[in-house]
């Protein structure tokens, strides 16, 4: 008799994996497009603060949820459960309120009337008022049903290891960036036909690889904090060296096409390295590369680490 | 895992191989080439540092552009000259919009990459791509051409295909190595091209005075060394004295330092040599207003070094030093109340957001 699939969520890791899938490319788009709206605030040194801002918070907020959603997911008791969501409803709550204030202000006062404006999005700020009244609903939402038990936990315990303080900052730390480029690698792939990475695609299309590996960096990084020691020890080595060669690859790649055409970061890449794009010394591929190694050699040194302990216990 | 590695690295190296095969493309000189109708007093506006970003409130900076632009004795200029960093963490939106506002003024413009133009989220071709379509833009389309930079342009103005004067606009790219970039060689080489070409000259002839080639301006964006060099021959000049704004033809308003490449070119070489371009038009610096009289060691030529007024409110600048510059340019030159050549009158209009617009300072005619 064949196996049926459930689609309970917490019975079907592939399930589970699909939709943490997806929830990061749209968080991590989410945080792209937050801190792209958020630059010219220090390009303009503060001007136009008023239009900015609003925008920068609606589209970093998911960034937060997805944290607290992370940090729900390693509560293990159910009072701490409840005392998370009833943070994360109020915070998403005032937040919901205050977009909703700030849309309006800009609507009314700012652009004199215009509810679409397009200036730092094509629905700007039309999209700060949308977006907000689904935060206050999603608020309310928490603050209502945040008397969960264990019936009711959808996420329940599948991952309920306590993780200590420092990994959470950490990982913290590590996440904002690691979702930023894979938002921009993902962006730069959305508009490839329309030749964006033109005239130099053949170097810059090794930095978007290296802006997705960032990514498995943090894949590796989330293990690091799990910290499973039941992992599959010779897979986990293979899946780690192809990560070194394809860092390797592009990594080489990148700094032979920037040795080539010294030019090419600034010609196509300026707002790809927003910080170091006048700089055509590869610090930008530098702190890239580091990013994905970090996490890499740890986790590397842990697996064989574990990889002699359990020849040792044979 | 053997088949995919093979099938990878044959992707990888196809790739590779393709981007070797990308050559440049030697255009014509008449593909550089835009024309204008000249008239008596053919009046120039010329813009920079506009610094539109994703946070601007675009319908505001419209009607500060607009009024920029009439704001010399409401008078409509000819051509208007919109000299480097126009976008700095821009979006398609606001790129598309405010090409379009220009566009909409019914007054043919040039658009000339500064430093920051690229920096905001579109591909490298997209302004490219919308000024090869807006009716009024001076806009040399030659892709992939083997002339560096992307805003190389020469504007001829004929009065019944008798060439009175030229505009060139010449890239002043970027960066290379933590420092600004300079205009390249190939960009002198195609000024020397053009120079001649806009006279009809196939080669340089070989007794040139200063009546041999048609006047001609350069606009670029990031100012070359001769700012520094004339900045550094003024606070000479002036050492341990009070340093005049206004001294004769010359206007010197400064508040900061000169920012240009450290790389040398020998632009000035040519510049002397042909005695065809009278004035380089810079911004950058956006704080700094200026019109100074150079010459270059071993020339008797004069040549104006002009920092444009920076248009409008964004990134850095002083809130009494923003406009627009005008030049008003003759055909034979006319003597200044000073006694100098005059080949255009440069006028400095001070354009705040509220209120009226007024005449900082310009030639005197004599």
């Amino acid at each position: 008799m064949a196996k049926r699939i459930s689609l309970n969520i917490k019975d079907n890791k592939i399930l589970r994996i699909l939709l943490i899938s997806v929830i990061y490319v749209v968080v991590s788009l989410s945080t792209f497009i937050a801190v792209k709206i958020f630059f010219p605030i220090i390009s303009n040194f503060g001007l136009n603060s008023i239009s900015i801002i609003p925008g920068f918070l609606t589209y970093i907020m998911p960034l937060f949820i997805f944290f607290m959603v992370i940090l729900y997911i390693h509560t293990s008791t159910i009072n701490n459960k409840r005392m998370i969501l009833l943070i994360l409803g109020l915070v998403i709550t005032l937040f919901g309120v205050f977009g909703i204030i700030m849309a309006a202000i800009l609507m009314g006062v700012v652009y004199e009337g215009n509810t679409i404006v397009g200036n730092t999005t094509p629905i700007f700020p039309l999209d700060v008022l949308l977006i907000n009244i689904l935060y206050l609903l999603l608020g309310i939402s928490l603050l209502v049903f945040k008397h969960i038990d264990k019936k009711n936990d959808i996420i329940s315990p599948i991952m309920t290891k306590k993780i200590s303080n420092k990994k959470f900052v950490l990982l913290g730390f590590y996440l904002p960036f690691s979702m930023y480029f894979f938002g921009q690698c993902l962006w730069g792939f959305m508009y490839i036909f329309e030749g964006y990475w033109s005239p130099n695609w053949y170097g810059v299309m090794p930095a978007y690889f290296l802006f997705a590996l960032m990514t498995v960096g943090l894949i590796f990084f989330v293990n690091y904090v799990h910290d499973d020691k039941h992992n599959k020890n010779r897979l986990a080595l293979i899946s780690l060296l192809s990560t070194f060669l394809y860092l390797v690859i592009f990594g080489i790649w990148f700094l032979i096409a920037i040795f080539v055409n010294p030019y090419l970061v600034p010609e196509s890449m300026q707002w790809e390295f927003e910080i170091l794009y006048s700089i055509s010394y590869p610090y930008g591929l530098l702190v890239i590369v580091l990013w994905v190694l970090i996490p890499l050699i740890y986790y590397f040194a842990k697996t064989i680490r574990n990889i002699r302990k359990e020849k040792t216990n044979r | 895992m053997k088949k995919l590695f093979r099938y990878s690295s044959i992707a990888l190296l196809s790739a590779l191989l393709c981007s070797c095969s990308q050559g440049a493309i030697k255009y014509e000189d008449e593909a550089y080439i835009k024309e204008l109708n000249w008239r008596e007093n053919f009046l120039v506006c010329h813009l920079g540092d506009l610094h539109v970003s994703s946070s601007t409130n675009l319908e505001k900076q419209f009607n500060y552009y607009k009024k920029a632009v009439y704001s010399f004795n409401n008078e409509k200029p000819d051509v208007i000259i919109l000299n480097g960093d126009n976008f700095m963490n821009s979006n398609k939106e606001c790129v598309r919009k405010t090409l379009e506002f220009f566009n909409s003024l019914e007054i043919p413009f040039a658009f000339g990459y500064g430093n920051h133009d690229l920096q905001s989220m579109h591909s490298p071709d997209y302004i490219d791509n919308l000024l090869r379509n807006l009716q009024y833009a001076l806009y040399a389309d030659t892709p992939n051409d083997d002339v560096y930079g992307r805003s190389n342009v020469a504007i001829n103005i004929k009065d019944n295909g008798v060439s009175k004067y030229q505009i060139y606009l010449i890239d002043s790219n970027s960066y290379l190595r933590s420092e600004y970039d300079c205009i390249h060689q190939d960009q002198i080489d195609w000024y020397e091209r053009m120079v001649l070409a806009t006279n009809g000259y196939d080669e340089a002839p070989s007794n040139i005075t200063k009546d041999t080639f048609t006047k001609s301006m350069i606009f670029t964006h990031i100012p070359t060394k001769e700012f520094k060099e004339a900045y550094d021959n003024y606070l000479a000049r002036y050492e341990g004295k009070e340093k005049p704004i206004i001294n004769g033809d010359e206007y010197v308003d400064m508040r900061e330092g000169v920012s240009c490449s450290p790389y040398d070119t020998n632009l000035m070489d040519y510049i002397n040599k042909y005695k065809s371009t009278v004035m380089i038009g810079a911004n950058h610096d956006h704080v700094n207003n200026t019109d100074f009289w150079y010459k270059s060691e071993g020339s008797d030529w004069d040549l104006r070094l002009i920092y444009g007024q920076k248009a409008g409110f964004s990134c850095y600048f002083d809130e009494d030093n923003i406009g627009a510059s005008f030049y008003q340019l003759y055909d034979s030159p006319k003597k200044s109340k000073h006694g100098n050549d005059l080949y255009f009158n440069d006028i400095k209009m001070y354009v705040p957001y509220e209120g009226e617009a007024k005449i900082i300072w310009q030639n005197e005619l004599a």
